[in-house]
């Protein structure tokens, strides 16, 4: 009964490490995209003068 | 016909703003051990004194309003409109006792600000603010952020019934777990896990950028406590300009973007359902959304030549319009350099995105990404409709978390929300532009108060008229509860008076 | 002619030597941009280093501004603002950027020579008798309601 509530902990822990690690993704891939557009427009303008 | 409310209805009231009291006035104990530590002697007695009030009051209004009678709608959305008004009013007390607030109105204006997590100050020397002062400024945004409602009940409340009914009004309409205590509770959990992570990162990044290590500890820490509850709050006058780290920067960007995720999102990503991140409605719109900002913030800043090269323009730009966007208010400008350099297209934008704010159950301010979401469902469906058949049926699907199918009522609700919003934001205007303001400036500082940002184009300062410093008070604290729950203290109100 | 030319240029001189505001840096930032400007104000908080050169922040009652300089220029201030301290007053004479392109973007001064006005002190924060009063009798006060508040069921 311990083990099986040890071996549960230790999977909660695993999931909340994995799913933070998932959640801080989507703050990178903004960023990413964001910083994308910005060296687009900084191109496509700077030929367009 | 009117029911007017009876003695047992502004008991139950009375009792629960009582025990809001009470945990407010506990908390006072963490910058009461602050000032301790740091041997602060006017502080600690700053906190002594209004941590005594505060508690006094609480256990005076439990005792005197005691009673059985079980709590309903109408008493859960007062209590949540009123709790923010009155932990304000008490928590104000410590700053006006402090002297670094010009007047009590000044103090309240800053309690409110940090509670409501919108984060305009007008503290008058910041840079020379005890340490004890700066975390209950900063701690409040924390407490507001978790919702004062949510704290007090997991606290000093057997569950039931009656918790819900205080959650829902405090605006935040969806329950996560049955249990009002296991939501509350769970809410504090994953946002204690946050804390130990986000500050350790913060304070680490700190250190290596020059500062001392207890001072990298305070600051890493007071910047997450602003910064993932999207309140803006900074130690000190440059904002994050005193810490010229792109660094740090980068990290807050990170944190503050969390900070907009509804807190479903973090329990179901937490708990192993990491597709939720791609499926859900309001995290694809934000995205969609940051982007068509930045698209014209860019636009804006390169027609302008604001900045000399992709990189700085991209850092400043950036990092200004999610600050916006997550209703944050952090910044890396003076707003007088906002104001005269970016221009109207990029402050439209800014303004725009500072209306839509984030998501749902998070501590974000605006109209909310799922409202959005909702309306334009709404009217792809209505024009569908137009081109089918008149019997045929239409269900509309969306995804928050699980499958929903759009109904009227859900789309009226975000539609009415949607409508006030806009509505206070162009009265906010009006009265700025009546105080002598120009209707542009008036309008961004309208939008930023209303949605919770905390972003200045300069008219909010400690010299503000008085009756503008009211009116943006009313709008902070009218946006953060979403209206619903002072459409009830405004019920409950007519019906003491007209009711039988 | 030539006693007058001098006195022009002394009185030029002086006039240049007076500080400007932040304020004024900051909305005129354009106009200053990449001119050799004279700031004065209280530097606040820490001091903090980059390589071989720091970043001091200095107020001047109405705005901070980010002072960008080598180590020996900073060495002039030793003491930093805070709660318990005012700090120094500096004048600091060096090149203003708008939107510095080596600093992303930020609104600095690169300064070449930072001089000591005045040096900070550290500020008596004397306790106020009526707050003490105050705290103990609210402090009686909640003890008594809170025994009675722990009888309620």
């Amino acid at each position: 009964m311990a083990k099986r509530r040890a071996a549960s902990g230790w999977r909660t822990l695993w999931l909340g490490c994995t799913g933070l690690l998932a959640e801080l993704l989507y703050p990178l891939a903004l960023l990413a995209g964001v910083f994308l557009l910005a060296a687009a427009l900084t191109l496509v303008l700077s030929h367009a003068h | 016909m009117l029911i007017k409310p009876r003695l047992e209805d502004h008991k139950i009231v009375g009792f629960y703003l009582g025990t809001v009291l009470v945990g407010l006035g506990a908390a006072m104990g963490i910058p009461l051990l602050t000032a301790l530590c740091f041997r602060e002697w006017n502080p600690l007695l700053d906190y002594s004194l209004s941590g005594a009030i505060t508690l006094s009051l609480g256990f005076a209004l439990r005792l005197s309003c005691f009673t059985k009678k079980e709590i309903g709608w109408l008493h859960g959305l007062t209590v949540a409109a009123l709790s923010w008004l009155v932990a304000a009013l008490m928590a104000a007390l410590p700053l006006y006792f402090s002297g670094g607030f010009g007047s009590y109105l000044d103090a309240l204006f800053e309690a409110m600000n940090a509670l409501a997590t919108a984060g305009f100050s007008l503290v008058r020397d910041l840079d020379h603010l005890a340490v004890a002062h700066n975390m209950w400024r900063h701690l409040l945004m924390l407490l507001g952020g978790q919702g004062i409602v949510v704290i007090a009940l997991s606290m000093l409340v057997r569950a039931g019934a009656g918790g819900f009914k205080l959650y829902a009004g405090e605006g935040r309409d969806e329950r996560i777990l049955p249990n009002i205590l296991h939501t509350a509770r769970f809410i504090c959990l994953i946002s204690s896990l946050f804390l130990v992570l986000g500050t350790a990162v913060l304070a680490l990044i700190l250190w290596s950028e020059g500062l001392p290590p207890v001072k990298a500890l305070l600051h890493g820490l007071w910047l997450f406590m602003a910064g993932f509850h999207t309140g803006g709050f900074t130690p000190q006058t440059q904002s994050i300009l005193y810490y010229h780290s792109w660094r740090l920067e980068l990290a807050l960007l990170g944190l503050i973007i969390l900070g907009i995720f509804n807190f479903h999102l973090h329990y179901a990503v937490l708990s192993g359902d990491k597709k939720e991140l791609r499926r859900n409605i309001e995290l694809n719109i934000f995205f969609l959304s940051v982007l068509l900002g930045a698209f014209l913030v860019f636009w804006a800043l390169i027609q302008r030549q604001v900045y000399p090269g992709l990189l700085a323009m991209f850092r400043k730009g950036s990092f200004l319009l999610i600050s916006a966007h997550t209703s944050t208010g952090y910044t890396t400008l003076y707003p007088a350099q906002l104001f005269r350099e970016w221009g109207q297209l990029a402050l439209l934008a800014l303004m725009t995105a500072m209306s839509l704010g984030g998501s749902v159950c998070s501590t974000a301010g605006g109209i909310k990404i799922l409202r959005l979401g909702l309306i334009g469902k709404a009217l792809r469906q209505d024009v569908q409709r137009l081109l089918l058949p008149d019997n045929a049926v239409l269900a509309e699907k969306y995804h928050h978390i699980k499958d929903a199918f759009l109904n009227d009522k859900i789309v009226r609700g975000a539609a009415l929300i949607t409508l006030l919003y806009l509505a206070v934001f162009l009265l906010g205007a009006v009265a700025g532009v009546c105080y002598g303001y120009p209707f542009f400036a008036a309008l961004f500082e309208s939008i930023s108060a209303t949605s919770n940002t905390g972003l200045s184009c300069g008219i909010i300062n400690p010299a503000l008229p008085a009756g503008l410093k009211i009116i943006y008070l009313l709008q902070i604290w009218a946006g953060r509860l979403e209206f619903i729950a002072i459409f009830g203290l405004l019920a409950y109100g007519w019906s003491c008076w007209r009711g039988k | 002619m030539r006693y007058l030319s001098v006195l022009f240029f002394l009185l030029g001189a002086l006039a240049a030597a007076e500080p400007i505001g932040s304020a004024e840096l900051i909305v005129q930032a354009a106009k200053y941009d990449g001119r050799r400007v004279v700031y004065q104000g209280e530097v606040i908080g820490d001091i903090l280093p980059r390589g071989d050169k720091v970043w001091l922040n200095v107020h001047d009652g109405q705005n901070a501004l980010g002072i960008f300089t080598t180590r020996s220029a900073a060495a002039q201030s030793k003491t930093a603002g805070s709660y318990r301290q005012r700090g120094d007053i500096v004048r600091v004479s060096g090149v203003l950027h708008r939107a510095c392109a080596a600093h992303g973007g930020d609104l600095d001064i690169h300064a070449e020579k930072i001089e000591l006005i005045a040096a900070g002190f550290p500020l008596a924060r004397p306790a106020a008798k009526w707050k003490i009063v105050l705290a103990l009798l609210f402090a009686a006060l909640t003890f008594s309601l809170g025994r009675l508040n722990s009888r309620l069921k």
